[in-house]
């Protein structure tokens, strides 16, 4: 039994007008036809009835919204979805997988599949001692940090998409990592879609809501990386969340990587939590998806907390990525770097904006932020808003920084002086500006596969990368 | 093989190059020297191919064929080297890859195979000693954060590697102490040869202590003014290049 009904929620706005409110109303229909996770715990019940209770208020971003004005999400609120469709792992996708480089790297790995735990998939036996991986859907009935902390760091009460995944995350995954454990493997979380458009979805597109929560204990430490494929359907729409808690002095190197197919829509929110002394660096790379919506936060809430951002967008062709940040300095003494760079090509969009909120008492807040944008093409282009800076505290250090440019004529030159011939050259230097991001990837294996695939990608060669040492 | 023939050149408006004549045949060594802003370095970027520059007239044939149509990177597969006066920095590419890569162009065009990465170390380890350079560098970024002296060494490095048929060197010799300035010219008089021919271009006479040239010219206000044996650099060298100066003016 739901103790939900269609009647206690805000009607949608009539029809005709595509506000985010009309097409709230198939996934309210999901949410209340699969009654709200029945079964559930309480506490998980009304978690995801507030919720759906968000979402059909707010209903999708629309452009008028604040932080938002260059990105559309019309195909995604135009477009029917198949819900949820559960979707049993076959060899075919385990042969899919296997092509894909990103999926196989060295490392103990929990694979989702259309947003649920996969355990044919998952190799999870080497797992590091003191970390675990625990499928949402049981970790919700009964692990107390669950209840603790899921949908505390990203609630959705301001965010309509956040909200939408709350609501409809039907598993995900939990991952902790005891106090005092130094993780010496990452931990490489596998989120795959399939089934778009085939009759498993009735035809329809899928739509995705993977959820991860990783709490990491205090002083311990982890590398986890999170790629997104598409195996198979093409189309999708995955709306993801993940949460991470750093406790005290805990250190976390989080990488996300969105390489989906060229025709997914991708929205994606990382919020991160830093206690005292807490270490947090993520490393955003958008490589796949026709419209990408990528969001990182990061809450600086003790004292001495430092994080820095890192963030690559490769597009082409009419791809769309908008990267969003957010770091909230609530505390004194806390340091953040933040780097982004942009690779547009073709007819592509890169939208960059980041926010950096400094709170009263944050004193000695050190922030720095930097876009840099490579063109190259006429018809590509970079939308970026000013930085937008909200500080209340005084003595404070925030640089930022944001240029749009193309590829160096005098290395150019250089580089076919030397018998390159241009458009080589070219490949060249747009990999070395990407090299800037891929250099800091502290993780080897994720580091060389990233190199392969994107000099792969500008020069056509699997050969080995120019990366220097 | 370098046949320079009233060669006038502009960048933006100013004409720079203003009737260079040069003949250069396989086996020599010419130097050519001149005051700062007299057009050394236009002479050498032209003749790489740089597009900041316009061709306003005359012609330039090397091996017979009409260099000025070729593009950059066809020069460079043909033989033609240029060390660069300020050699240009690349962050994220390794010199290791780059050098491969500028090899492999050039053993392409050959109809040679092109070199792994393994192959491409085995053929380079005795220049990288003939030119006391770390083997770290290889591994580096192009010129980034390398000395002055690092980087006019990376470059004649290079040159010991693709062994092209004409050198170009834009005041490789600028800013070396004398031990650095030893081993480029170590470098440059491993490269001579009888089929090889080497264009000089210096500020200063010292280095035509190391490297003996067959002949000297002397570039002011876009002119050869004057070309000689090896004496007229020691001449330049007590005189200055004013007595030069005033007579292309004049
Ligand atoms: N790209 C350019 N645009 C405008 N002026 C230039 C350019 N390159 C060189 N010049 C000018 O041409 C003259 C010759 O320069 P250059 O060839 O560098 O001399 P050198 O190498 O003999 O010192 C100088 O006055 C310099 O300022
Ligand atoms: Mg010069």
């Amino acid at each position: 039994m739901t103790s939900m009904s269609t009647e206690s929620l805000p009607q949608p706005a009539p029809a005709g007008e595509i506000s985010g409110a009309a097409a709230a109303r198939p996934y309210l229909d999901h949410f209340v036809r699969s009654m709200a996770g029945a079964g559930a715990p309480a506490w998980l019940r009304t978690r995801r009835e507030q919720a759906m209770r968000h979402f059909s208020t707010l209903g999708f971003p629309t452009q008028r919204q604040e932080g938002w004005r260059h990105t559309s999400l019309a195909p995604i609120v135009q477009s029917e979805f198949a819900l949820a469709v559960e979707a049993a792992w076959t060899p075919a996708f385990s042969a899919a997988l296997a092509r894909l480089p990103l999926a196989g790297l060295a490392a103990p790995r929990a694979v989702l599949l259309n947003g649920r735990f996969a355990p044919a998939a998952s190799q999870l036996e080497a797992l590091p001692a003191g970390v675990s991986v625990t499928p949402l859907a049981r970790a919700w009935r009964d692990n107390a940090a669950a209840e603790s902390y899921w949908a505390k760091l990203a609630t959705g009460e301001r965010h309509g998409l956040i909200a939408l995944n709350t609501a409809l995350a039907e598993d995900g995954l939990l991952v902790e990592v005891a106090p005092g454990i130094e993780a010496d493997q990452p931990l490489l979380l596998v989120y795959a879609s399939a089934g778009g458009g085939t009759p498993a979805s009735g035809g329809s597109p899928v739509a995705q809501f993977p959820r991860a929560l990783i709490l990491a204990g205090r002083s311990s430490r982890l590398a986890v990386i999170e790629v997104f494929l598409t195996l198979s359907g093409g189309a999708h729409f995955t709306n993801a969340v993940t949460e991470i808690r750093l406790d005290e002095n805990a250190e976390v190197d989080h990488y996300k990587i969105a390489h989906e197919s060229l025709s997914a829509l991708h929205f994606g929110a990382v919020e991160a939590q830093l206690e005292r002394d807490a270490r947090y660096r993520t490393s955003s790379i958008l490589l796949g998806g026709r419209l990408v919506r990528n969001e990182t936060g990061a809450r600086l809430a003790g004292a001495g907390a430092e994080t820095r951002l890192l963030g690559l967008y490769v597009a082409s062709g009419r791809q769309h990525m908008d990267n969003f940040t957010r770091l909230d300095h609530a505390h004194p003494h806390g340091a953040s770097r933040e780097y982004y760079k942009g690779i547009l090509d073709g007819e592509s969009v890169g939208v960059f904006s980041g926010r950096i909120i400094v709170r009263p008492g944050a004193q000695r807040t050190d922030a720095i932020q930097s876009n840099k944008n490579l063109l190259l093409s006429e018809t590509a282009s970079l939308r970026a808003a000013e930085p937008q800076l909200e500080i209340y505290a005084d003595d404070v250090r925030c640089t930022h920084g944001a240029t749009v440019g193309q590829l160096d004529a005098e290395a150019l030159f250089y580089l076919r002086t030397r018998g390159l011939d241009a458009d080589a050259a070219r490949r060249l230097l747009t990999y070395a500006f990407a090299n800037e991001i891929l250099a800091q990837v502290a993780v080897t294996s994720l580091r060389q596969t990233l190199e392969k695939e994107l000099f792969a990608r500008w020069s056509g060669q699997p050969d080995s990368a120019p990366s220097p040492a | 093989m370098l046949e320079i023939d009233n060669l006038h050149a502009r960048a933006e408006e100013r004409e720079i190059l203003r009737g260079i004549n040069l003949r250069l045949k396989a086996g020599e060594v010419h130097a050519i020297m001149g005051p700062n802003g007299s057009g050394k370095s236009t002479l050498a970027q032209v003749l790489a191919g740089r597009e900041t520059y316009t061709v306003t007239g005359g012609s330039v044939r090397y091996l017979g064929r009409d260099l000025l149509e070729m593009k950059p990177e066809e020069r460079a597969r043909e033989g033609l080297f240029l060390a660069f006066q300020y050699p240009v920095e690349i962050p994220g590419v390794s010199n290791m890859y780059f050098l491969r890569a500028a090899l492999n162009a050039a053993r392409k065009q050959q109809g040679l195979e092109e070199l792994d990465a393994a192959d491409f170390l085995t053929r380079v380890r005795d220049k990288i000693r003939l030119l006391g350079m770390e083997d770290s560098l290889l591994q580096r970024s192009v010129n980034e954060g390398f000395s002055g002296g690092e980087k006019k060494r990376n470059e004649i490095f290079q040159m010991a590697v693709l062994e092209p048929k004409l050198a170009v060197l834009d005041e490789t010799d600028s800013g070396l102490d004398i031990d650095a300035l030893k081993v480029v010219a170590q470098g440059v008089n491993a490269l001579r040869g009888r089929e090889r021919g080497i264009l000089l271009v210096t500020h200063y006479q010292r280095l035509l202590n190391y490297i003996i040239p067959d002949f000297v010219h002397v570039l002011s206000n876009g002119r050869i003014v004057r070309s000689g044996g090896k004496e007229l650099a020691l001449e330049l060298e007590e005189k200055g290049y004013g007595w030069l100066e005033t007579a292309a003016v004049a």
